[in-house]
């Protein structure tokens, strides 16, 4: 059986995601949040040489580097507060995708900030969303 | 006899968990948006690297916390090690998908379903188990992620 590069890509990258959220239940279990971050972010760490942009990184503006660099700030406090979510007793099957649907903020800060508009589709998932943390929380 | 639904929402409003995962969706969508504003000039591999670059500040911090000090659960840590190479090998999948030819809105939308995954297998893995209203709001969280993916 033939599967194209791509699907199988894609198909990794789905497993790759949803395994991610299981091990962020099992380090937990064992040691804390701080410390399943920390050892996160090494593990991010490990991967940087397969991303060294060496020098052509200068070419870029500092404003973008800078907003890049804020949004890894941004990222790993992210990351603190899934684990310590699942620290503090959150099943890894409610919080996981209770935690997935943070695209709808940027949809719905959007217009205010790149003065983009909500389609009538978003606000589709964004009621969907809604119902899903009343849900999910329940 | 089983608690009213309305008091389990108002008992699950008063958990640290919820909160925590409130925090996540907030970091999480401040991350995108400047992911979003940044992406304007910079590319998906260096913005990797700087992204990475940005999360180790608050690495160093965390090794002066008192939580990090004292002996650490070996397995503990593998779980955790395992979870940051495991995430961005899923994000060089994502990139080499869309790179070999994949339809954006497919590969998104497919890569979007990731908390079925997780669902799939924290029900016999950790035992977990959802009420009928929690699978109700995972199937919803879950065509809402695949809206916004597309």
């Amino acid at each position: 059986m033939h599967i194209a590069a791509w699907l199988g890509f894609t198909i990794l990258a789905l497993i790759c995601f949803g395994v991610v959220g299981l091990l962020q239940k099992l380090s937990t279990d064992l040691i804390s949040a701080e410390s399943a971050l920390l050892w996160l972010i090494a593990g991010f760490v490990l991967l940087e040489p397969f991303v060294y942009p060496g020098r052509s990184i200068l070419q870029y503006s500092p404003r973008s580097i800078a907003i890049i660099f804020v949004a890894g700030i941004l990222n790993a406090l992210g990351s603190w507060a899934i684990l310590a979510a699942m620290k503090s007793g959150g099943k890894a099957s409610v919080v996981v995708p209770l935690t997935a649907i943070y695209p709808m903020v940027v949809c719905v800060l959007g217009p205010l900030l790149l003065h983009e508009h909500i389609t009538s589709k978003q606000g589709v998932g964004i009621a969907f969303g809604l119902a899903a943390i009343f849900l999910l929380a329940r | 006899m089983s608690e009213p639904k309305a008091s389990t929402f108002s008992a699950t409003l008063r958990t640290r968990w919820f909160w925590c995962s409130i925090l996540t969706i907030l970091g999480w969508a401040g991350w995108a948006l400047l992911l979003k504003i940044g992406s304007l000039e910079i590319p998906s591999e260096p913005s990797l690297f700087v992204q990475t670059a940005g999360m180790v500040p608050l690495a160093v911090v965390l090794v002066f916390s008192r939580s990090v000090r004292g002996p650490q659960d070996k397995k503990g840590i593998g779980y955790s090690l395992l979870n940051g190479i495991i995430t961005g090998v899923g994000i060089f999948c994502l990139l080499a998908a869309y790179r070999s030819g994949g339809n954006t809105s497919v590969v998104a939308v497919t890569t979007a379903l990731y908390p079925l995954v997780t669902f799939a297998l924290a029900v016999p893995l950790l035992k977990e188990k959802l009420n009928k209203s929690q699978i109700a709001g995972l199937i919803l969280a879950t065509l809402s992620i695949v809206i916004f993916s597309q």
